[in-house]
């Protein structure tokens, strides 16, 4: 399953709160959880 | 305070301000200009020991040191920084939201929070997705990182 698949299908509130949290990680350069 | 607020109006150019003043990353012009960005710590709060110094000395630090947001709220009071995001109007394509937003800034590339792809997965609209909201600014590097550094599956359930 990739992230699409996973993600498809939950709230935008859900999708949005995961982006951004991406997008955190990746500007911290902190590692994936 | 409202004597600040005159000096103040000049900082405000939504994006640019965004991006210069202290505030974090989680931030995008509408964001901004509501008054709902999440403040790096530290951004402010050095001013307090300054302004004592003459009236002149703390008037000048007032214009440069006060939190913009702090100024929009004043202007635009606590009822617009609860707008939700689905009260902004969404653009039909991407392109007509680049042309109405201008430029993300130097180096910059607008970010969808929530991906494209999920206009036709999830039946998200097009205005949706790109709203101001789901906007964001980031860098060309951080956009072009994104897909490729993304786990190649999500959490788990129980997480």
């Amino acid at each position: 399953m990739t992230v699409r698949d996973w993600l498809t299908g939950q709230s935008f509130a859900d999708q949005y709160e995961f982006g951004m949290d991406m997008l955190m990680y990746l500007t911290n350069g902190s590692p994936l959880p | 305070m409202p004597v600040i607020i005159t000096p103040a109006i000049r900082v405000i150019t939504p994006h640019q301000a965004s991006l210069d003043s202290g505030w974090g990353p989680r931030c995008n012009p509408f964001m901004f200009r509501l008054g709902a960005c999440p403040r790096k710590r530290g951004a402010a709060g050095t001013t307090a020991q300054q302004v004592k110094q003459s009236f002149f000395g703390a008037l000048a630090i007032l214009t440069t040191a006060i939190p913009v947001g702090d100024v929009l709220d004043a202007f635009l009071g606590t009822r617009a920084a609860q707008v939700a995001a689905e009260d902004l109007p969404g653009y039909s394509s991407f392109r007509a939201a680049k042309a109405d937003l201008g430029s993300p800034g130097a180096g910059n590339v607008y970010d969808h929070v929530v991906e494209q792809s999920q206009v036709a997965r999830s039946g998200f609209t097009p205005e949706e997705i790109h709203n101001p909201f789901n906007l964001d600014p980031v860098p060309r590097g951080i956009n072009q990182l994104k897909p490729t550094t993304t786990p190649a599956s999500g959490p788990s359930p129980a997480g």
